[in-house]
């Protein structure tokens, strides 16, 4: 039996795996971090409750009609039909009379008005509507199509004379048209893009917040082995790959599970809203639309790739100190980092359609943030987040030897002040 | 079929910390790597283990490469000590022996057997921050023997124990010896050395300056001493002039004396009866290992003292004294 085999990544990364989780998630403080975190995300899923019971307007349309009248009657029916899922506690889309027709349209392109609906009436007094829109397929689209209809028909009931003919009703001519624009919440579905904004803003603040936390689990790990100098014991007893391996899956499964922990408590305080703010009297507007199950999957993948990426970088940099102290300050360029991907990531969630917004959605230190970001406003094909992951399994690969190699050095390194140069050193003179 | 360690060189920057370093234990023998503080032994250990790349050399076993063979040939205790604080003894040791490869309930009745033996037993249960160091280093040795490995690799073993303690710990040596283990072990304690080893290399900065089987060591040196005492004189005649005579006590009882043995060691005893000296001892001495190691270290740094003293450049020496300090500590 050859020594490469026996010296393969399993049972030992899974002994050492399995070692780091048990004594993490036994641990008093991770109980203790666990419930503390429980109560703030619910405590701040549950906000909204109070502020949503009496949600504002959240986008606008107008109507115009160079009959006054038509006009105003025109308002009163889209208003009803497409604010009629509220419950008394004000629209969530605003309709008004617009005066000028142009800057109207002008308005919807720059995102400022969710569509623009035109009433005219043919010389033959068939009613025309046009409805312009950034989103013709969107739930307002439809409902702006049911009141035009609305609208029709009630037009068609005045002109019946008492005891009269009846004229046959004449369908009126509804046409949708997309306007072009920058895409905006005030262009598609304004309920669902106000959710999937806030949710954007919700995943990839978690998502920053969790790298950070459990990478620095595996970084403080490592140095309390190194400081202990038990390390000396370890790597006498498992390769570099299968220490490094072993630590991060243990450490990253424990953080999962305080993730799941927290959030299934969150999300089923978040699902129970809609009724709750029923019952406290506001709009029933569900704050989970827009999550999807591909949503989630692509979620958790990223989050399991971004994890893998920068823990095993966490590691690396934790190899080289002496101290427990230290492992801050040597981390810091990758703290930095991840903090440089969030912000894109939040940029993302408005200006996804950005050239440089989609470039950096594919570079493996950000990518995890910005394809997010990308993907929570719907602004992505198929085949991106593939990539954007492929891309990160393949970054995963390369840090994987650069750490395996920094590390089995940098462990046994002591008394040396953690530099670039001791990094390269690390390199250099590992095997 | 032995450990083979040829011509291993390893540089961290300026500093050699090895240099064309070469030794040979065989099997089931007792080798004893002797050096000063920072002369290399570490860095030599951590290649042999496969933890460190040798910048040029190799190291074998059974004529394999070592870095091809499994992490379980090797039972390793480091030089710095360190277990896990707050993880139970047995839990440790079952830990340790279950990365190389043994089975859980094989490897607690092992560590079971061996607490034992170093009359621990009662430790199992706590916590290793709860140990003092002595017993910390016997829970190291025993996790680094537990998988019953072929070669043990023991950096500074003895370091930091009771005198029971040493005597326990070389029983284990001298048993897992004869159970055909390859013991290395690194020291600058020579009496440990001297009562244990079948064979030794003394290193001095990165260097082998003297090795071989311990017999062929000290008769290669020719410096075999004779102890000589006589009673009631304290005259010791030509004796005390011989070139090198040391004289070792003198009292109103009588006076001991070595000297040279030179070729004839009878002639020095005719010497003495001839000049009327009470022989009441006469005893063929080979030099201990502590004189050994001065003595080859010693002239070591004289030739190099010579050496460096004709370099038009001086660069070797200045290479030299900087390999003095270790460039990383632990790696030297």
């Amino acid at each position: 039996m050859s020594g490469r085999s026996e010296n393969a990544l399993l049972p030992n990364a899974w002994l050492i795996g399995r070692r780091e989780f048990l004594e993490r998630v036994r641990s008093r403080p991770f109980a203790i971090s666990t419930l503390v975190l429980i109560a703030i995300v619910v405590g701040i899923v549950t906000i909204p409750l109070g502020g949503r019971g009496s949600n504002g307007p959240v986008a606008r349309i107008g109507v115009y009609s160079t009959d006054a009248a038509l006009a105003a009657e025109a308002v009163g029916i889209v208003d009803a039909t497409v604010n009629a899922g509220g419950s008394g506690s004000g629209p969530v889309l605003d309709v008004g009379p617009i005066d000028d027709p142009a800057a109207a349209l002008a308005d919807a392109r720059a995102g400022r008005l969710n569509g623009v609906l035109l009433v005219e009436r043919d010389s033959d007094g068939r009613l025309r509507f046009t409805y312009r829109s950034g989103s013709t397929a969107s739930d307002a689209a439809t409902l702006v199509s049911v009141a035009a209809l609305s609208i029709a028909v009630l037009d068609w009931s005045r002109t019946i004379p008492p005891e009269a003919n009846v004229a046959p009703f004449r369908m009126p001519v509804i046409d949708t048209v997309a306007v072009p624009g920058r895409s905006g919440p005030g262009t598609a579905d304004a309920r669902l893009v106000g959710s999937r904004l806030l949710l954007g803003l919700f995943f990839v603040l978690l998502l920053f917040i969790a790298l950070i936390t459990y990478s620095m689990w595996v970084a403080q790990s490592i140095a309390i082995e190194k400081s202990s100098r038990v390390m000396e014991l370890m790597i006498g007893a498992a390769t570099p790959i299968q220490l490094l391996t072993g630590k991060v899956v243990g450490v990253g499964a424990a953080g999962l599970l305080q993730y799941a922990a927290v959030l299934v408590p969150a999300a089923a305080v978040a699902a129970l809203q809609g009724g709750i703010r029923i019952a406290l009297g506001g709009t029933s507007v569900d704050p989970l639309a827009g999550v999807t199950i591909p949503l989630l999957l692509a979620y958790g993948s990223f989050f399991v790739l971004a994890f893998l990426l920068y823990a095993l970088l966490y590691a690396a940099a934790a190899s080289l100190v002496n101290r427990q102290e230290d492992v801050q300050t040597l981390a810091m360029p990758l703290s930095i980092l991840s903090m440089a991907g969030c912000i894109c990531g939040l940029v993302a969630l408005t200006q996804s359609g950005a050239d440089w917004v989609r470039a950096l959605s594919y570079v493996p230190f950000v990518s995890p943030f910005v394809m997010l970001g990308r993907i929570l406003v719907g602004d992505v094909a198929p085949w991106e987040p593939v990539a954007a992951a492929a891309l990160l399994v393949a970054a995963i690969v390369v840090a994987l030897v650069v750490a395996g190699r920094v590390y089995s050095a940098g462990v046994l390194m002591y008394g040396q002040r953690p530099t670039l140069g001791t990094f390269v050193t690390a390199l250099r003179t590992s095997r | 079929m032995s450990l083979v360690v040829d011509g291993l060189t390893k540089r961290f920057g300026p500093v050699v910390a090895l240099d064309g370093v070469t030794w040979t234990a065989a099997p089931g023998q007792v080798f004893g790597f002797l050096g000063a503080n920072g002369a290399g032994k570490t860095t030599a250990m951590r290649v042999v283990l496969g933890i460190l790349r040798p910048d040029a050399g190799r190291v074998t076993w059974q004529g394999r490469d070592t870095h091809a063979l499994p992490r379980r040939t090797w039972g390793y205790l480091p030089e710095e000590r360190g277990l896990y604080p707050r993880m139970r003894v047995a839990d440790q040791l079952a830990y340790f022996a279950s990365l190389h490869g043994l089975a859980p309930p094989d490897a607690r009745r092992r560590a079971g057997e061996w607490l034992e033996r170093f009359r621990i037993t009662e430790l199992g249960d706590r916590h290793a921050d709860e140990l003092s160091k002595g017993n910390q280093q016997k829970v190291q040795f025993i996790a680094a023997v537990l998988h019953e490995p072929a070669v043990l690799l023991m950096d500074e073993p003895f370091t930091g124990l009771d005198p029971v303690n040493v005597g326990l710990l070389r029983d284990a040596f001298l048993e897992l010896r004869d159970a055909g283990r390859t013991i290395v072990f690194s020291t600058h304690q020579m009496e440990a050395a001297e009562a244990l080893c079948d064979a030794i290399a003394i290193i001095d900065r990165g260097r082998v300056v003297l090795g071989g089987a311990l017999s062929d060591v000290r008769r290669a040196t020719g410096s075999s001493r004779v102890r000589i005492a006589v009673a009631g004189e304290r005259d010791l005649g030509s004796l005390a002039r011989r070139e090198g005579a040391v004289v070792v006590r003198r009292g109103v009882d009588g006076a001991e004396l070595t000297v040279p043995a030179g070729d004839d060691p009878a002639a020095l005893l005719a010497e003495a009866l001839a000049s009327g000296l009470r022989v009441t001892a006469f005893e063929l001495v080979e030099p201990t290992l502590e004189e050994l190691f001065v003595r080859s270290v010693g002239a070591a740094r004289d030739d190099e003292t010579d050496e460096a003293g004709t370099e038009s450049d001086g660069r070797r020496r200045s290479v030299r004294a900087a390999g003095a300090d270790d460039p990383v500590e632990g790696l030297a």
